[in-house]
């Protein structure tokens, strides 16, 4: 197994169910203009409105543009680690990870307002950035480190060993530590709050203090992955042309008069022109 | 139905071979073809050989064969990855053409070309403005690789 | 409204042009220079005299107000200049002696529309009230009052010369006797119908400064400055009359007062005094602070020097083509909220943030009653119960009704889709009907430039909206079209064929034609999409300005203009009966029977069921909405009897579609006239059979498979056993196996030996 990530998303339906529902669910809301669900206060929203639903949903959409590219991409960074542990054990690991981070977040929000006289952590940070930064432990812990480059920082073009040179050591990993700061940075100190609070629900939960990720597994989604055509293993995936070629010997060894069935869809490997290439040919000019 | 005709094909070609070009299954794929055709007399190819492959598709006749030159040739409508730009493998194809007639067609290409439907638009261009520099390198080419 | 970046850039775009037109108050010659320095004169005086005003005190040289409508009783010749000898400056009282208005106007607004004060339940009433009202509207009476004399000063008038230089000096009254000026001046309906638009004036753009926002009102708790904008209309809509007018709010008592401002008029100054029509103790305190309000306002809009050409002629053009009018209304009161609720509401309703305030059942803003008098054309209007949404609710409600027009769109994305699918094979295409789908194509694409248009004047509604015209216009232009070119190209080698020739085809004729045809080069899509595209956004432009236009005809030309449109472009099955006609289909149990017999036949219907009765609900959804349910978002007037028809117009298109289905699609149409369509399977005469090179045996070669074909030969008995079904012949004569050519022909519909055009199966 070669330690470089397959391009694109083809087999990694997590990862690409978590971009596409981040966009998603950020383009509606702004349609629809029911952005503010998300946003979570302890003041007015808990202690005057008693809008408890705001606490489990706040981590699900994103509140501004910057987030939502930056989530994106994490989520497609993370995609490394749904190859180590598998679709399956990922989308769980997620959701107990979103479960926790929840439950900490909500319940550090509501002890520290409602005992302390002074309000601390009153707004929660809007969007997944706790569940990002404990899956970001998780990527720390479980994703190889490829390679690492030195960036110099005085006097690139001398080689002298005698002065001290000043350098920057970057892994391939850099590039997620970044983003993950800029999300941190990105909404200020409730955002660096709640990050930090996600990060130690992602170490509890992977050193066990918060059970669930060696035996827990989410119930009825095994059966869905499969049948949406995810395939752990990458052999068992015959080639096309071989299998449809089969057919085609078999049918002509056949009567002739044997009806070919033209109305069904089925029996042509393709139809006459995929629909994505008529729609091509279109602006073709 | 496409491996009847293809075989139906080949014993065509066994029993009445054209001039000047010759076709056959590569080992056991018979849906693999390697084609060579003689490069007209009357053009700047003559005396190469060129290697052409042949793919067909499952349903053959009703999609086109896919041709590639795997010979390097200097030519304004085949490039340097061999692919040909020729209509009647493309959207003018049709299930009344065979093997045969498609490579006689490449033979015409061969000695006319089409630079107004240029698939390297440079050779294209020489073609079209100095003929002689475009026979020379063609000439050049074929003795280079074809011979 | 919240400031946000569409506006900034208007405002930007607006400001541009202000300062590179010529001097920013829109003076371009020594004429208008004085006209503007004459209108700034004559604004200042009036206002240091509005200084010296108190309660107690009567106007005195203030535009419009110089005289009472007790001095036209008096003198009915009398001229409105100050001071007049025998009137009485010193004083104020709710009398006709004091004011424009007849002492009937002022009782009946003292009793009927504002009524008297109630110390004891105070009434609450909404802060914020912008928002579009409708109702009905009555006419008092047009004649029974004289009316008050009412001047322009001069210089208003545009030069005479070209070389004027001095806008002339003194007043001139309008001729009402100019039959023009006596029709506008009029109101000759007995009912018709008012919509009132209301809007907030708490702020004031400073022209001069760096274009920030000023709010001015110190006293928005008691007073409120509003811009109404009145509309009203005989209900046929051949008299229409528009007002934009200054109003002040009194949110204690939820009334209003709205003056008309022009050349004639300058009510700005008449408020306060206005605003006291019931004899009572606050009335002095309630004086001083509207008039603090007015100097505030002045203040704060820098009212003398932001005036510009604009307003003069503005206020020129509504002199003389307007009735000035004093209007009165009282609000209903918002009891059921305690004021806290009522700021959560307004909140809520211009910063969003999911406070509990439960807008759905925040009542409509209404007027209770109100009272319209005219004092230089003695008109008397009122109106009772004339009501509307908050403006913010009615742009919710709105944003509602598009997020489930894109869920609609999608929807019929997703069966065009499916339909694409049913029909991939070029003769299953070319039994589609082009101008079925070119219909529904039109009315997609003028949705969607429609819907674009509105995204410009709606900017609350910017981002939904464009959402909505961008489904549409992928749905139309993508989608649609793209189907549209396929058919189109199917159905290419019938263009020159006419209808009769195609529905009684049969195999002379297509012997004739075939030569003819077998010239007709079938254009590639790349052309065809070209013209497609090109027609699609002509008629979609011509199609959109038409029903833009429509909606300022007068109402019985629109209805009819609606109606006929609606029901022509919910015809769009039609074409499709018509076309199922033309290409014939099997019953469908002769086509299951075929299906079991393994005989192979083109034999699905055209359209699937899913997408004809999906697409019908789709489209018929939004007009059954808007027919009857009658507070819709549209404000579009509830006719359930045309919704009902439509239906039953819908269903019969329907049903018939089905019957062609289930019977065949010509079963309507006698026997004898309909013939096959043109039959692949035929037999062959020994003559013909030699022109293609037939070998001795009666069989021919099959071009696609490339081995023989028995062929069924006339002259010839022992070929009499070969099944016809097994062989087909073309137009141009070439014979092939079944299997191959029907499978050639789910590719294209060309003879593979000589390339003409075939009849689709």
């Amino acid at each position: 197994m070669s330690m470089e990530t397959p391009s694109g998303l083809f087999r990694f339906p997590i990862t690409k169910l978590c971009m596409v529902s981040t966009g998603a669910v950020a383009l509606s809301a702004s349609v629809a203009n029911y952005k503010y669900i998300f946003l979570a206060r302890y003041e007015p929203f808990i202690s005057d409105y008693k809008q408890y639903y705001r606490y489990f949903i706040f981590q699900l959409g994103c509140a501004n543009e910057t987030d939502v590219a930056l989530v994106i991409l994490l989520w497609y960074q993370f995609r490394n680690l749904e190859r180590i542990m598998g679709s399956y054990k990922y989308i769980s690991v997620l959701s107990l990870a979103l479960v926790y981070t929840t439950l900490c977040l909500a319940g550090l929000n509501l002890l520290l307002n409602s005992l302390l006289p002074w309000k601390m952590l009153n707004s929660l940070c809007t969007g997944p950035l706790a569940l990002i930064l404990a899956m970001f432990h998780f990527y720390k812990e479980y994703t190889p480190q490829i390679y690492e480059f030195d960036i110099l920082l005085t006097q690139p073009w001398t080689r002298r060993s005698n002065k001290k040179q000043h350098k920057w050591q970057l892994n391939d990993q850099f590039l997620v530590n970044a983003l993950v700061i800029i999300l941190l940075l990105n909404q200020g100190f409730s955002g660096i709050g709640c990050g930090f609070i996600g990060w130690l629900c992602g170490i509890f939960l992977d050193r066990g203090l918060f059970p669930g990720v060696d035996r827990w597994r989410l119930p009825f989604i095994e059966r869905l992955l499969i049948s949406t055509g995810f395939n752990d293993s990458n052999d068992a995936i015959l080639d096309d042309a071989d299998r449809y070629r089969d057919i085609d010997t078999d049918a002509a060894g056949g009567n002739g008069n044997e009806p070919l069935s033209l109305d069904d869809e089925n029996a042509n490997d393709e139809p006459a022109r995929p629909l994505g290439v008529q729609f091509l040919d279109t602006f073709r000019r | 139905m496409s491996l009847k005709r293809i075989t139906k094909e080949l014993n065509d070609l066994g029993r009445d071979p054209p001039t000047s070009c010759s076709a056959g299954p590569v080992g056991d794929d018979i849906y693999h073809w390697q084609a060579s055709i003689m490069g007209p007399p009357d053009s700047p190819y003559a005396g190469g050989v060129f290697f052409l492959s042949i793919h067909f598709p499952t349903d053959y006749p009703f999609k086109p064969p896919k041709i590639a030159f795997t010979t390097k040739i200097y030519h304004p409508n085949i490039n340097a990855n061999g692919n040909i730009c020729l209509d009647i493998l493309k959207d003018q194809w049709s299930p009344a053409l065979t093997i045969s007639k498609v490579l006689l067609s490449i033979c015409s290409l061969l000695t006319d070309a089409n630079p107004d439907d240029p698939l390297v638009p440079e050779i294209a261009h020489i073609y079209k403005t100095d003929r002689g520099k475009y026979e020379a390198t063609a000439r050049e080419w074929t003795k280079k690789y074809a011979v | 409204m919240e400031i946000d970046g569409n506006t900034l850039i208007f405002i930007i775009i607006i400001l541009f042009l202000f300062f590179s037109s010529p001097g920013g108050d829109g003076v371009s010659s020594q004429y208008e220079f004085n006209q503007l320095q004459r209108l700034r004169n004559q604004w200042s005086t009036e206002y240091n005299e509005f200084q010296e005003m108190n309660y107690d005190s009567n106007f005195k040289n203030i535009t419009g107000l110089k005289l009472a409508f007790q001095d036209i009783v008096d003198d009915p010749g009398v001229n409105a200049t100050y001071p007049l000898p025998s009137k009485d400056y010193s004083h104020w009282s709710q009398d006709q002696k004091y004011l424009l208005l007849p002492n009937d106007v002022i009782s009946h607004v003292k009793d009927h529309v504002w009524g008297t004060r109630n110390r004891e339940s105070v009434d609450i009433y909404p802060p914020n009230i912008t928002s579009t009202l409708l109702g009905h509207l009555e006419l008092v009476n047009n004649n029974k009052y004289p009316r008050l004399p009412m001047p322009v000063e001069k210089f208003y008038d545009p030069p005479t010369e070209f070389s004027d230089v001095v806008p002339p000096a003194g007043d001139r009254y309008l001729d009402d006797d100019k039959p023009s000026y006596g029709e506008i001046h009029n109101v000759t309906f007995e009912k018709g119908e008012i919509s009132v638009q209301v809007t907030h004036l708490d702020k004031v753009y400073n022209r001069f400064g760096s274009g920030e926002r000023t709010y001015f009102n110190s006293q928005t708790d008691k007073w409120k400055l509003l811009n109404l904008r009145l509309d009203f209309s005989d209900k046929a809509e051949h008299e229409k009359h528009s007002l934009l007018t200054d109003a002040v709010y009194d949110v204690k008592n939820g009334r209003i007062l709205a003056m008309t401002q022009s050349a004639k008029f300058h009510s700005l100054f008449a408020f306060p005094h206005y605003m006291n029509l019931q004899e009572d103790k606050e009335n002095k305190k309630d004086f001083d602070s509207l008039k603090k309000l007015i100097n505030e306002y002045w203040n704060a809009s820098n009212f003398v020097d932001t005036l510009t050409m604009g307003n003069l002629q503005d206020w020129y053009d509504n002199a003389v083509y307007k009735c000035e009018y004093v209007a009165f209304f009282q609000l209903e009161p918002w009891n059921q909220y305690t004021p806290d609720q009522l700021k959560m509401i307004d909140e809520e309703l211009n910063w969003p943030l999911g406070r509990p305030a439960n807008l759905s059942l925040v009542p409509p803003v209404a007027f209770k009653s109100g009272l319209l008098y005219s004092p230089d054309c003695g008109l008397e209007l009122k109106f009772g119960d004339v009501e509307g949404k908050r403006y913010e609710i009615q742009m919710r409600s709105i944003r509602t009704h598009l997020l489930f027009g894109i869920g609609l769109f999608v929807a019929q994305i997703y069966l065009l889709l499916c339909q694409m699918h049913h029909t991939n094979t070029p003769s299953s295409v070319s039994k589609i009907s082009f101008y079925s789908f070119s219909m529904i194509n039109l009315v997609d694409g003028s949705l969607a430039t429609l819907y674009f248009i509105a995204a410009s004047v709606l900017p609350e509604l910017y981002l939904p909206l464009v959402t909505s015209s961008f489904t549409c216009f992928i749905l139309a232009s993508i989608f649609e079209t793209r189907y549209l070119i396929l058919v189109y190209a199917s159905q290419f080698n019938e263009r020159n064929v006419g209808i009769l020739t195609l529905l009684r085809r049969n195999n002379e004729s297509e012997r004739e034609n075939a030569p003819e045809t077998g010239n007709t080069v079938i254009p590639d899509e790349a052309s065809i999409s070209g013209t497609l595209y090109g027609r699609f956004f002509f008629t979609l432009l011509s199609f959109t300005l038409l029903t833009l236009s429509s909606t300022s005809w007068p109402r019985k030309v629109r209805m009819v203009f609606e109606y006929i449109t609606i029901f022509v472009l919910n015809s769009y099955w039609l074409p499709q009966i018509f076309r199922n006609a033309i290409k014939g289909t099997l019953p469908r149990r002769s086509r299951v029977r075929n299906e079991v017999l393994g005989v192979q036949r083109q034999n699905k219907m055209p359209l699937l069921w899913k997408f004809i009765i999906g697409t019908t609900i789709i489209r018929t959804l939004p007009v059954v909405y808007v027919f009857t349910y009658s507070s819709n978002v549209f404000r579009h007037h509830r006719d359930v009897r045309f919704v009902v028809i439509l239906c039953l117009y819908l269903l019969f298109q329907i049903a018939i579609l089905y019957s062609q289905d289930i019977l065949g699609s010509r079963w309507f149409l006698p026997k004898l006239s309909i013939p096959e369509g043109y039959s692949y399977h035929k037999p062959m005469s020994a003559q013909e059979l030699m022109e293609h090179g037939s070998s001795t045996n009666y069989t021919v070669d099959c071009a696609i498979c490339m081995s023989e074909v028995p062929v069924y030969v006339e002259d010839v008995p022992e070929t009499h056993k070969i099944d016809l079904q097994t062989y087909m012949t073309t137009p141009c004569g070439h014979i092939f196996h079944t299997n191959c050519l029907e499978n050639w022909m789910s590719y294209k519909l060309q003879c593979p030996v000589c390339r003409s055009p075939l009849p689709p199966l």
